[in-house]
């Protein structure tokens, strides 16, 4: 174990780089003005009151989400839960985005409990969704992320409509710890230290929660109540942070994780050395967000740095620690035994509906109007409908296949970082070139694409394809994405509104050789995953069986997986990204009895053509003349038709 | 030479409706009359042409341009067409304009917008060349195909002029080589700069002032700064434009105190005006910067 004054002189040490890269002031005028010193010049003012609260800030901020993110992982048992991995960061997020709109007022007086709140609704849909004992498998993450994408596609909605009013939100949702005097320093310290006592006097029944949950009330330890409280410290802790800096991901989730790495066995002083750890890792990353400020063109939000460091570290701790296989298994409960007569041709004619209503039925300057559209009208709108389609299409038959290679029903392209994969590229070359995020192609997308592919495949391969691991590398190559989208953001230009409207996935810019190019290509991979049927159920049923049926998995996966990202690349390329559907339509077809590969295959597909004509559909007439994004709409419409679900089977358990 | 030009095509012309041909991204663009019915879908374009006393028919989101933009007034009966970055084509289709401007579309929008009516499309905004040269230019151009050429060239001649006039009034005040530098606050702790390639900056110069924060040209020509990389504006002016939203809390800080265009008194609030505006968005960039100047102890 390493000594905890080792930890302590380090995090010294950092700060003491910190404020030698921020501030010019000396080392012994800074310390007189540290105690009670008038600064006499700018230099002296601005080490004062933009350096030295800045790295205060950052080691408030680091201890703070080191120890939410400590005390998450404790009553989870899962060292993948955090403030970021669990929703709770974005759902502070979202709330204070839209009392910004609606109530600023009620933000100005009672922020830290606008974001509390929403920290707290987030992770109640989680649980809503996982159930309290699926909080300690990666399924927790999986929900988490889940949340992340609905709350962001809200969001995004809310930032899109309101384009120039909300520079500055872009910054603080970048998560930036520039300040310019010691006001959030003051406003945070004291709101933390209920939360800290808390965490402290949590020790004893963390110890008690580690025999187990009857283990720990057998010795008197009232288990709800404690669970409440401490998961309510830990939101706090990180609603807290969010309204002060904004969103700053990852630190609660690693400085955890290495606290155990170095020993830290006890809960307590896992609590104590994850609250140092958080501390050194935040102000470390955010020296290196000053350094690259002082020489970049634009302010580089401390939120990105961290981000760039942190999800490199999260593969690097997923490939020596998650070798264990995910056992725990998820099931949405209600699905019917075998699918209903002629559900295809249901499915199909509900699809042909939707298409037609979505050719024919638009607002005009005299109200709604219903009817064959003139040639000119019906060429603007025939090309978003089908690629609404087939993107849609696509999106459900690559869910289908990760969600039985992966063996676990909250698997997604989306989610699994492939969409992101695309994105990536696509973004990275209009940072890069300084480019329209339009310019940037399908070969680009089907690049970044196969790089995810290549390294959930590598990375896979050590660990024998643990879907854990797979899961965390998505996750860390969708934040890793995330940080380079703050870089592109936080410039607050109408380039940014273009990135934030691409990253809805939209079918305004789809012209008509795209819509069938992309339908062709869906079309073709498609059949080639319903060709692989026999290999998806093998696959899973799990490695054992399919070995016993002769068939390798270590060649099996690699192809369906690279069907799978193919799908993706090919939609975010025409469309930019594309959530929810991925994840939802497959659900939606095994609910409707279509448990089968071939036919959850071709549920799922038509299934995901409908929700997506629907929401390119609403996205157009329903706040005309104004268009929200197609992919935006359908994260609107999947995320809370998922939740609804859910709730409802929770409710009703042995349904 | 070109009046010259003008006024023979406008002689030979004159019996029929006027032939008016103007020089877009693609070359030369004829209309056998000046187009009447004009949607514009670019807020920098709407600007050029109000200020050819045009009102359009229809332009994108009506209610922010009138919150941002402000001058010139967009009249309350011009039809909100939609986002700027994904204008909506039915809508433009039901107001039947006989053209389009736009700006810095890429080709396939461009080829829809096309089958709706001529689309006359300008590369404005690109880190590549001058904005400004591309503003001046396109005013002219706008001119030529609104049969106002004649009016656009006074306007330019007279802001010309005044231009000249504020940078007089400005040099017997300032002296020789004063500095100044525009800005927009943000938030508490940072600041958009403009810098090179931006219409801010250009009024600048031309008023005879220099920065003293260096931003190199982008597509924009402004940058996101912290708050406290101001201080690099050292004995120069910093001008803020207006509307200050969320960045009237920096001036609240203690550090805003210690800057030293705030310390020494050089730090002026300047009246709302358009950074990312056309031809005439000079000029009332200057008067905007005199007003702000001038009131400077």
């Amino acid at each position: 174990m390493i000594p905890a004054a080792a930890v302590l002189i380090a995090l010294l040490l950092a700060g003491a780089l910190h404020l030698a890269v921020d501030a010019d002031a000396g080392a012994a005028r800074l310390l007189a003005l540290a105690f009670g010193a008038e600064p006499q010049n700018f230099a002296e003012a601005q080490a004062f009151y933009a350096a030295l609260p800045r790295v205060i800030l950052a080691m408030l901020v680091g201890a703070a989400l080191g120890t939410a993110g400590s005390l998450m992982q404790q009553i989870t048992r899962n060292p993948l839960v955090s403030p970021l991995t669990l929703g709770a960061a974005s759902g502070a997020w979202l709330a204070t985005v839209i009392a910004t709109l609606a109530a600023p007022a009620l933000l100005a007086a009672h922020g830290a409990w606008v974001s509390l709140a929403g920290a707290i609704i987030a992770v109640g849909l989680v649980i809503a969704i996982t159930g309290i004992r699926g909080l300690v498998g990666v399924q927790a993450v999986l929900a988490g992320m889940a949340v992340n994408l609905l709350f962001g596609a809200v969001a995004s909605a809310v930032l899109l409509l309101n384009s120039p009013y909300f520079g500055h939100l872009f910054l603080w949702g970048a998560g930036d710890l520039a300040q310019t005097d010691w006001h959030w320093v003051a406003w945070l310290w004291p709101r933390l230290l209920p939360a800290l006592a808390v965490a402290l006097l949590a020790a004893r029944g963390l110890a008690l929660l580690r025999l187990g949950a009857a283990g720990a009330e057998g010795r008197g330890l009232t288990l709800w109540p404690f669970l409440a409280l401490t998961a309510l410290a830990a939101l706090a802790l990180t609603a807290f942070s969010v309204t002060a800096v904004g969103m700053i991901g990852f630190v609660g989730l690693i400085a955890p994780n290495i606290a155990r790495r170095v020993g830290a066995r006890l809960p307590m002083a896992e609590v104590a050395a994850s609250a140092v750890l958080g501390a050194l890792v935040l102000t470390l990353t955010d020296a290196l967000a000053v350094l690259a400020t002082q020489h970049a063109r634009d302010l580089v939000p401390s939120g990105a740095t961290t981000a760039l460091i942190g999800a490199p570290a999260l593969i690097w701790l997923a490939r020596r620690r998650m070798a264990a296989e995910d056992h725990t298994m998820f099931r949405l409960p209600g699905t019917r035994p075998r699918p209903p007569h002629h559900l295809g041709l249901a499915l199909l004619g509900a699809l042909a509906l939707a298409a037609v209503a979505a050719l024919c039925v638009s607002p005009g300057a005299g109200g709604w109007r219903i009817g064959l559209p003139d040639p000119m009208i019906w060429s603007f709108r025939w090309p978003r409908v089908l690629a609404a389609a087939a993107a849609g299409a696509g999106m459900a038959v690559s869910g289908v296949i990760l969600q039985r290679l992966i063996r676990n029903p909250l698997a997604s392209p989306d989610i699994l970082g492939m969409s992101s994969g695309a994105s990536f590229a696509m973004i990275g070359f209009t940072v890069i070139a300084g480019g329209s995020i339009h310019e940037a192609g399908l070969g680009l997308a089907l690049l970044g694409s196969f790089a995810v592919l290549l390294a959930l495949l590598w990375l896979g391969r050590r660990q024998g394809n643990a879907p854990a691991v797979i899961a965390l590398v998505g996750i860390s190559l969708g934040a890793l994405f995330d940080a380079l989208v703050k870089l592109a953001l936080a410039s607050g230009t109408d380039d940014a509104f273009a990135i934030l409207g691409w990253l809805g996935g939209s079918t305004y810019r789809v012209t008509a050789p795209n819509a069938l190019i992309l339908t062709v290509l869906v079309a073709v991979l498609s059949l080639a995953a319903l060709g692989l049927g026999r290999w998806l159920t093998l696959l899973a049923a799990g490695e054992g069986v399919a070995r016993g049926r002769g068939l390798d998995p270590a060649r099996a996966n690699p192809v369906a997986m690279v069907v799978a990202a193919a799908l993706a690349a090919v939609v975010t390329a025409f469309m930019g990204p594309v959530s929810f559907v991925g994840l939802l339509a497959p659900h939606v077809a095994a609910l409707l009895g279509a448990r089968q590969v071939g036919p959850q295959l071709g549920a799922a597909a038509l299934t995901g053509a409908l929700l997506l004509v629907l929401s390119d559909w609403a996205g157009r007439t329903l706040l005309f003349p104004m268009q929200l994004p197609a992919g935006t709409v359908a994260a609107l419409i999947g995320g809370f038709y998922f939740l609804a679900l859910l709730l409802r089977a929770r409710a009703r358990p042995n349904t | 030479m070109k009046r010259l030009i003008a006024l023979v095509l406008l002689c030979t012309a004159l019996p029929a409706a006027a032939e008016v041909t103007v020089h877009d991204r693609r070359g030369p663009q004829t209309f056998d009359a000046p187009p009447e019915r004009l949607v514009v879908l670019d807020w920098a374009l709407a600007e050029q042409v109000l200020d050819l006393d045009v009102a359009p028919v229809g332009v994108a989101e009506t209610d922010n341009y009138r919150t941002w933009v402000v001058h010139p007034a967009l009249p309350e009966d011009v039809v909100d067409v939609g986002l700027r970055t994904e204008p909506n084509l039915e809508r433009i289709a039901q107001l039947s304009p006989d053209a389009i401007l736009t700006a810095d579309v890429e080709p396939e929008e461009f080829a829809r917008l096309e089958e709706i009516a001529p689309v006359v499309v300008f590369d404005a905004w690109d880190a590549d060349h001058d904005n400004v040269a591309a503003a001046l230019r396109i005013y002219r151009e706008l001119g030529a195909l609104l049969d106002r050429e004649a009016l656009a060239q006074d306007r330019l001649a007279a802001q010309e002029a005044e231009l000249d006039a504020i940078a007089a009034e400005l040099a017997h005040r300032f002296g020789p080589d004063p500095k100044a530098t525009a800005i927009r606050l943000n938030d508490k702790a940072s600041a958009w700069v403009y810098g090179e390639n931006s219409v801010p900056l250009h009024v600048l110069r031309r008023l005879d002032f220099e920065p003293e924060i260096e931003v190199p040209s982008s597509t924009w020509g402004v940058a996101t700064r912290r708050l406290e990389d101001l201080a690099q504006a050292e004995t120069g002016v910093v001008l803020a434009i207006r509307p200050h939203m969320g960045g009237a809390e920096a001036m609240q800080t203690p550090l805003w105190d210690f800057l030293p265009f705030v310390a020494n008194g050089r730090f002026a609030e300047v009246a709302p005006v358009w950074s990312y505006g056309g031809a005439l968005s000079l000029g009332r960039h200057a008067r905007a910067f005199r007003d702000a100047l001038l009131a400077l102890e």
